[in-house]
This record gives C-alpha cells, sequence and structure tokens, in this order.
C-alpha cells in the first residue's frame, strides 16, 4: 500500500512538472525558402538605408560578432557634414544609460538579471577607406553616435559607410537578448538615423533610447549572411535565400529583406515550426510560428490568430507584401523577449491555459499588426507612439471582434462576457490622464503611457468609427493607409485623411483636434426628472373690463381627472473636455420611446417637452456611440427606481458573507 | 482528556449520535441559525440600502446585476470605495459573528453534554476566547506550512506556470495538502478542545488546546469524523455553484427561488456543523466516562 502511495504520488508530481527539452543535436539544414523578398515586382519605398552584414553568433558568449556596410541615400536638401547613429544596444551598457535610469532595470514586468549587460562596441567605422571612429562621439548617452563624415555628402548623393562591431547580449527582460538557448537579437547593429525635411528645414531623428520610446528607421533593403551553430533553429527578418555548412558544428545562413527598416534574428536549438498559409491580395503569405516543444498546443491559436490578422488588415488596409511572416513564441522565462514587433518577423506570447480569455490570441493578433502601423506605415514611434501603438490597437479590435463576436472578444465565460472595445473602454479613465495622446514617448506624467498611448487611442478611434459610421471610417482608414505606406507618416497625414476621407458636414478637426491634442473625454451626465401636468397659467390677464384672474379657485374643477398633457424637464450636462454630439433617448410611461440628438456644446442643455405621457427614463447616447465616456452610469436616469437590482446584487452579496460566518464561526 | 475507552463510538456512532442529538435539539438549532441568519441579513440591507441609493435611479446598474459584464464594470467603476466599504463592513460582520459564535458554541456544547444553554455559554465565553486566540498559532503554523508548499510548488518562472494548468493550480494545491491536514487537525483539535472545556469544566485554554490535539491524535475516528464533515460542507458548496453557475434566475419568482436555494444550502451546511459538533460530544463524554464496574 505504501508503495502504491509513493508511486501515485509521484506519477501525480512528475506529471505536474515543468517539461523537459530534449537534448541538443544539429538541426537538420535549413532550405533555401526559394521565394522573392517581395510579393510585388517593384519597390514599394524609396529605399533610403540598405544594409549588408556578415555576423557570426557566438551562442555560449550570447555575443554576435559583425561586419556591416551601410549604403544611405541622401534624399534632404542640404549637404550632411555628419550623421546620427542608433547603437541602442548600450543601454542595457550599465546604470547610467537613459533607458537604465527610467527603468530602473525593469520592463513590463520582467527585471533585469543584476549580472548580465548589454553593449555594442564598435571599433571601427570607415568611409571611403578613412577611418571616422576616433571623431564619433555619443550623443545624451551611449545609445546615440555623432559621426562626422569624411566629406560633406550632397543630397541626392549616396554615402556608403564599413563598420565592424560586437554585440554583446543582456539576458532578456527588455525585447532583446538571451535566456538559456533562446536567443532574440534584435536592435543589435549600428543604424543610422531618419533625415527629414519639415517646412523646408532638414532635421535628423536620431533619439536618446528611452524607457517608452521605441524606434524609427528609414526603409531599405538588408542582405545578412548569419553565422550561427548547426545545434540551432533559425529565423529572421525576409527569407533565407541560401544556407550551406560553414564547417566546425557551424552554417553559414544568407538572408535577404526587400522594403523592411529592421532586422532581427532568433536562434534556439529547442525551437519547433509550425506553419500555414494566409492570403494576400498580392499573393500566399507563409506563416510560421516558432515554439517550444511545452508550449506546442498554443502554436494553432498564434497560426490562426497571425493568418486572420494578415487577411483582415490585407482588406481593410494595404495588402501585405513580404511571402513570410514568422511567430515567435518565446520560452516562458524569456518572455522579456515576448510582445515585440519586428518586419516580417514578431515575437508573441499570452500563453496562459485558461478558457474563457483570448490573451493568447491577442497577442498575436497585436504583434503581426504591427506590420502595417509601423512595418509598412514607418512613423516615428518616439515622437508619436500612438501612431503605431495606439491605431493598432483599435485596428485589432477588428479582428477580434470579427473572430470571437464583438460582445465576446476579450472574456467569454458562463459567467461573464467582454467585447474588446467594452474591455478598454471600461479600463480607460480619460480624465485621469494628464498627458494628449499626441505626446512624445518618454513625456508622459508617470505610468501613463500605456493606458494614454494604447487604450486611450483605440476608444478615441472607435468613438470615431462610431461617430462617422462603419463603412465611412474604415474608407478613410484605408486611404490613410494606401497614402502613407512605405513612408514617415506622422500626425497631420491622419488627420489629413480621416477629415477627407470622412468629409459630410461634421467638424472632424475639433473632433480630432481634442482628442488626440487635448487631455481628458467625454463625461455626459443626465439630471433627475421633473414631471408635472400641464395646466392653464395661473396669474391675472388683460386689462380694464377684460381683466381676468385665473387661479385654483377658477381651474380647479378643470385639472381634475387624467392630465392631457404633461410637462417633462430634465437637463443635460456636458462635463468633460471633449465635446461631441449625442444621441438621447426619452422613454414615456404609456410605452412611447424618442430620441432627439443635442450637439454637445455649450456645456449643458435644459430639454422641456410637453407630451400626453409622463416621461420616465432618459438614457444618453443609448447605442453606446461615444466608448469615450467616462462615466458611463450617469448617463441615464430612470424615474422607476429600480430597487430590485440592488435587492438581487445585496442577496448574492449576503450569501457570500453568510458562507465567511459559516466559515470563521458556528 | 483520556485515551479512548472501549465502547466509544465509531464515526458512523458519532454521525448518527450527532444527528440524533440535532433532532432532539431542533428547536435549538434552528435559533442559532436564525441567529446566524439575522447577521446576514443585517449585511443585506446594509448592501441594498447603499446601491439603491447609488444606482436606483441608474438602468446601467440593472443591466449589469442582470449579467451585463461591462454595465457591471462601468456601474461600479466610479464606486469602489463605497464596494471597498461595503466588502469591509461584511468581513467585520463576520468577525462580529466569530465572537458571537464562541457563546453559542459553549451553549450548543453543553446543550449536547446536558447542561443548559446559557449556563455552557456564559461560563464558557471567556475560556473560549482565549482559546480562540492561543489557537491562532497553530493557525498561523498551518498558514506557514502551506505557504511553504505553495512557494515549493511555485519555484521558477510564474509565466512558465501559466502555460499549463497543472503547474499553475494542481501541483500548488498538491503541495499545499500537508498544510491543508495540519489545518484540518487544528480545527478539530480545537472543537475537541471547545468540548473539553464545557464537558471537563476545565478552565486553562493552553492546556484544553494541547488536550485537544492530544485527543485527535489518540483518537483517530475524530479526525475522519471531522473529515466527513468538511468534504461534507465542500461537496454541498460545490454543488450549489454547479447548479446556479450561469443560470441568470431572471425575475422575481427567479430571485426568490435563488435565495431559497442558498438559505436551503447554508441551512444544511449548518445542520452538519451542529451535528458535527453533537457527535463530537458524545465522543468526549464516552470518552471521559468511568470505567464500568464489572458486574460481580
Amino acid at each position: 500500500m505504501p508503495r502504491i502511495l509513493i508511486l501515485s504520488c509521484a506519477t501525480l508530481l512528475g506529471a505536474c512538472s515543468v517539461p523537459g527539452n530534449p537534448p541538443i543535436g544539429p538541426q537538420p539544414m535549413p532550405v533555401a525558402d526559394g521565394r522573392p523578398a517581395l510579393l510585388v515586382d517593384h519597390p514599394l519605398s524609396e529605399r533610403i538605408a540598405s544594409y549588408r552584414i556578415q555576423a557570426r553568433l557566438d551562442a555560449k558568449a550570447h555575443e554576435v560578432t559583425a561586419t556591416e556596410t551601410l549604403t544611405w541615400k541622401h534624399n534632404g536638401t542640404q549637404p550632411v557634414e555628419a550623421v546620427p547613429l542608433h547603437l541602442y544596444l548600450n543601454a542595457f551598457k550599465n546604470e547610467t544609460s537613459v533607458f537604465m535610469k527610467e527603468s530602473h532595470g525593469a520592463h513590463r514586468m520582467f527585471a533585469r538579471n543584476e549580472d548580465s549587460w548589454g553593449w555594442i562596441d564598435v571599433p571601427s567605422i570607415q568611409m571611403e577607406g578613412q577611418e571616422l571612429r576616433p571623431k564619433a562621439s555619443y550623443g545624451e548617452d551611449e545609445t546615440t553616435l555623432m559621426l562626422p563624415l569624411a566629406h560633406p555628402v550632397a543630397p541626392g548623393e549616396t554615402l556608403t559607410l564599413s563598420f565592424s562591431f560586437t554585440s554583446h547580449l543582456p539576458e532578456v527582460f527588455a525585447r532583446t537578448g538571451y535566456k538559456g538557448d533562446f536567443h532574440l537579437i534584435g536592435q543589435w547593429f549600428p543604424k543610422i538615423g531618419v533625415l527629414t525635411v519639415e517646412d523646408g528645414a532638414q532635421k535628423w531623428h536620431c533619439d536618446t533610447f528611452h524607457l517608452n520610446s521605441e524606434f524609427f528607421a528609414d526603409f531599405g533593403t538588408y542582405d545578412v549572411e548569419l553565422t550561427v551553430p548547426e545545434t540551432h533553429v533559425v529565423a529572421a527578418t525576409g527569407v533565407l535565400t541560401a544556407a550551406t555548412d560553414a564547417g566546425a558544428g557551424q552554417r553559414k545562413l544568407t538572408y535577404h529583406a526587400e522594403d523592411v527598416h529592421d532586422f532581427v534574428i532568433m536562434a534556439d536549438p529547442f525551437m519547433r515550426v509550425a506553419r500555414t498559409t494566409a492570403r494576400s491580395p498580392y499573393g500566399p503569405v507563409e506563416v510560421r510560428v516558432y515554439h517550444r516543444p511545452a508550449q506546442a498546443e498554443y502554436a494553432a491559436r498564434h497560426l490562426e490568430a497571425a493568418r486572420r490578422t494578415i487577411e483582415l488588415f490585407s482588406d481593410r488596409f494595404v495588402p501585405y507584401p513580404w511571402p513570410i511572416m514568422s511567430v515567435i513564441d518565446p520560452p516562458p522565462d524569456a518572455l522579456g523577449a515576448g510582445g515585440m514587433e519586428y518586419p516580417t518577423l514578431v515575437t508573441t506570447g499570452g500563453d496562459i491555459d485558461a478558457t474563457g480569455q483570448y490573451t493568447t490570441e491577442f497577442v498575436t493578433v497585436h504583434e503581426v499588426g504591427h506590420n502595417w502601423f509601423q512595418g509598412m506605415l514607418a512613423s516615428n514611434e518616439v515622437d508619436e507612439a500612438f501612431l503605431d501603438e495606439g491605431i493598432n490597437e483599435y485596428a485589432d479590435g477588428i479582428v477580434m471582434d470579427d473572430w470571437f463576436g464583438p460582445d465576446r472578444s476579450a472574456i467569454d465565460t458562463r459567467a461573464a462576457q467582454l467585447g474588446y472595445y467594452q474591455m478598454r473602454r471600461a479600463t480607460t479613465e480619460a480624465e485621469g490622464l494628464v498627458s494628449p495622446i499626441a505626446t512624445r514617448s518618454y513625456e508622459f506624467a508617470p505610468d501613463q503611457y500605456s493606458e494614454t498611448t494604447y487604450s486611450k487611442t483605440a476608444v478615441v478611434m472607435k468613438t470615431l468609427e462610431n461617430l462617422a459610421g462603419r463603412d465611412r471610417f474604415f474608407a478613410a482608414m484605408k486611404l490613410y493607409t494606401q497614402r502613407a505606406a512605405f513612408h514617415h507618416p506622422t500626425r497631420a497625414d491622419l488627420f489629413a485623411a480621416l477629415k477627407e476621407g470622412l468629409g459630410g458636414g461634421e467638424d472632424w478637426s475639433s473632433y480630432l483636434d481634442q482628442m488626440f491634442l487635448g487631455t481628458g473625454g467625454v463625461d455626459f451626465r443626465v439630471s433627475a426628472i421633473e414631471t408635472k401636468p400641464v395646466r392653464p397659467p395661473r396669474g391675472v390677464f388683460g386689462e380694464g373690463s377684460a381683466k381676468k384672474t385665473v387661479d385654483d379657485k377658477t381651474e380647479g374643477d378643470k385639472d381634475q381627472g387624467e392630465p392631457k398633457q404633461w410637462r417633462s424637464r430634465f437637463s443635460v450636462l456636458s462635463r468633460g473636455k471633449v465635446r461631441v454630439p449625442v444621441e438621447l433617448e426619452l422613454r414615456f410611461a404609456d410605452g412611447s420611446v424618442e430620441h432627439v440628438t443635442w450637439d454637445g456644446r455649450g456645456g449643458a442643455k435644459p430639454f422641456e417637452l410637453d407630451r400626453p405621457s409622463q416621461l420616465r427614463t432618459v438614457v444618453v447616447d443609448p447605442k453606446e456611440k461615444v466608448p469615450l465616456e467616462n462615466e458611463v452610469l450617469e448617463n441615464s436616469w430612470s424615474e422607476d427606481a429600480r430597487t430590485g437590482a440592488a435587492w438581487r446584487a445585496a442577496a448574492r452579496a449576503s450569501f457570500w458573507q453568510q458562507t465567511l460566518e459559516q466559515m470563521v464561526g458556528l | 482528556m483520556s485515551a479512548p475507552r472501549q465502547g466509544t463510538p465509531g464515526v458512523l456512532g458519532m454521525i448518527v449520535a450527532g444527528v440524533q442529538g440535532t433532532a432532539r435539539q431542533r428547536r435549538l438549532a434552528v435559533a442559532l441559525y436564525l441567529v446566524q441568519l439575522f447577521v446576514s441579513l443585517l449585511f443585506l440591507v446594509i448592501v441594498e440600502r447603499a446601491l439603491a441609493s447609488t444606482f436606483g435611479h441608474r438602468p446601467l446598474f440593472a443591466h449589469g446585476v442582470a449579467g451585463n459584464t461591462e454595465a457591471l464594470l462601468l456601474s461600479f467603476g466610479p464606486h469602489m470605495a463605497m464596494t471597498h466599504t461595503l466588502a469591509i463592513t461584511g468581513m467585520g460582520l463576520a468577525f462580529g459573528y466569530l465572537v458571537l459564535s464562541l457563546f453559542l458554541t459553549g451553549g450548543l456544547v453543553g446543550v449536547f453534554a446536558g447542561r443548559s444553554f446559557g449556563d455552557a455559554a456564559l461560563r464558557g465565553f471567556l475560556p473560549y476566547l482565549r482559546l480562540w486566540l492561543w489557537s491562532l498559532i497553530p493557525y498561523a503554523v498551518c498558514a506557514a506550512v502551506m505557504g511553504i508548499g505553495m512557494k515549493l510548488a511555485g519555484g521558477g518562472d510564474i509565466f512558465e506556470r501559466l502555460i499549463s494548468l497543472k503547474l499553475l493550480l494542481v501541483r500548488p494545491l498538491l503541495f499545499a495538502v500537508p498544510g491543508l491536514v495540519l489545518l484540518a487537525i487544528t480545527m478539530c483539535a480545537v472543537d475537541y478542545a471547545r468540548a473539553e472545556l464545557i464537558v471537563g469544566e476545565r478552565r486553562g485554554a493552553i492546556r484544553a488546546l494541547l488536550g485537544g490535539f492530544r485527543f485527535v491524535v489518540r483518537n483517530p475516528n475524530s479526525l475522519a469524523h471531522y473529515g466527513l464533515y468538511l468534504l461534507f460542507w465542500m461537496a454541498v458548496s460545490v454543488l450549489y455553484v454547479m447548479a446556479t453557475f450561469g443560470h441568470p434566475f431572471a425575475g422575481v419568482g427567479g430571485a426568490w427561488a435563488l435565495f431559497a436555494l442558498r438559505q436551503l444550502v447554508s441551512l444544511v451546511r449548518f445542520g452538519a456543523r451542529v451535528a458535527t459538533t453533537g457527535g463530537q460530544v458524545a465522543l468526549v463524554l464516552q470518552a471521559s466516562a468511568p470505567p464500568p464496574v464489572p458486574s460481580p
């Protein structure tokens, strides 16, 4: 008996232990993808910054040693005498970097390993054979480097720079790095800033790497030769054009990518690949999910999420133009690398074994969606993060609602259901957010970046969609995405496209300015209803012999019986900083219903109605067109006090309180 | 407290004795249940008044209570302070009931032991209070053992456990079993310490508590009996959740039916508690009875 017990316990505990990985051995030689880097036969961007990189990954030292040739086309108006470069990896070099000071060594839910640092050494930068590195100087910290050129580069000319560098990866807690054998190699090579011409003036964008700021780069082509251990499965941006044996247990993998603005690599000895095909108007897209064996049951869900996103976004916005989309599901202990977007390759997460929630699907939808909002519409994530994070967050809801239904696309259990946009509405307190949506990513009030940039923007976009009508709004968004794809759109481009696409008589400029450039939200409040019978006015009327007094004595009899008319009064206040038109639903005692519209301006609107029946209930925004509303509870008032709901809720609370009594007492 | 004697009731005998004792004292049992019900109804009225005054004229709240999750979130969102206050009030009332239970339990044990309710309740209250305070120490030990077990189960990254329900819930529950068993033993020992304080007329809470532990260790039937009570209590609760989860119980009729079902569940659990106490007292009485004198 004891033996059986011990064996049973051991079996049970064994079943509940973390599944291990198989022994490390050589992977099968990868086969080249055999597909062009683009599904169309013409360049989609100006291809300003292109890179050729030869890199070798030392998976034991977590280090990449590489040479790089950057070709940059000067598309500005004035000669350039120096160029700024990003050295993002230096954010993890020591505690004096701006990133480290702002993050205190933590990003999202993940903390830094105190013993692990990351950095990039760039000992040589040459221009036409001339060594420039000694003249280069760091910016605010070592994440940017200003490089004086050997000679000025005139507009229209091409600059070629040759680098040699070594990137030492940190243990991952913020997007890039390693954990055990898993490597997510991002922001790992010297990258040139973006030169724009604004109001006739030339301006470089190459910001210090902040906690909340992401990236901004020019489109180009990437040709990367990567030497990696033969034990590792590798995924990277673009298509694999060749794979050869490099000897000594190494392989050389050659990747080519077009019209992208970043290049990322995943290398891990335990990854497996699940595949499906998505349809883009440009052609079939191979969708791959890279996952560890322990996460195999999530692969199908990530695949479906990626497929749906590619197909729906291609239809609603612009077609996905690349032949492959790789989704990396990082091992749980490397989730700091998860939830990040790169062109043609994203990292996901959200593998939670609980029914009734769609976190797994949502993370993939969101990251794949970024291939539109930042991958193709390459806005400046530092200056205007809402253009990618917020617009993408809104657009993700289109996929989630289409997939799971608008009333259960966030939570779907027997006890509770909640839609994607409902969830964002319920968790966004616009009045408490002190920074406008259009704020630089590193200038938000503490802890308000995410709620403002992601949730509030999504709620604002949903409000605009509701006000404009779904079809009209989608058409306007399509106009914006078609114009802005493979460029660097700003909020001015978004606003212009929306105003043009939405048209009509509404004051879209005012709404956009209030919502994106102002703070706060919409906040309606309906007052109590006063209702009384309509009766002849009292007092003295007329002059001379025609003078007549009307009072209760003379009119009292007429007031008897059921009144023929009722006068109902109530007010609606608009207390929020954002003013939008709103519909009111008025319900009368005889069951009749009326709808009126108020333009929402002026702060308050008194209503007085004479009707044959008493007004019993007023509902502001009955169709819930304005999710930017703060306190929806105050949007309605009913004269018929509904105490039944209070009793029902109280009875439930009372039962559980009684259960607590039974647990602690007799 | 002495070791079991020959002729002490087995588990079945304890159950029968408890049920018969409860049947004999059904009016007292109903009266005690009404005390408990009164406290929970007091909470019900407090909550109803608070909700009605805040939400009575707001149709959104009614939609929320009817099952619209978003409406519920949007209703309570701006009134979290009220929600917290109500929760604290509920816990405060439960604590008050705990103290009152010390008095009521003394009386109940006394009645099962053949004493008067009032006398036993009054004489037992302060020793019971001291016993409760001393029992916090073993309860803290139980909590520590459970905590250590769950910490051992939860070693590693939370995200590693999230990918599998087995890792997230089953494993911690398995590792919490030693702590839970210890908790059940402690609760059982406290029950027997209470019985001994009345039956044996002891006044030393610490000695009674230690005696309670000694008694349950020496009388495995006492543990089995208490374990069955806990299983019954949990089974009734789980059955209630399964029967009601996701069902709207709409309308006034539905609300009353749900209220009646909840009271039935509470009454059955309370009856089981009273019957368990009766069985425990029967065992203690048998165990402390003088050995039978052999007939010449």
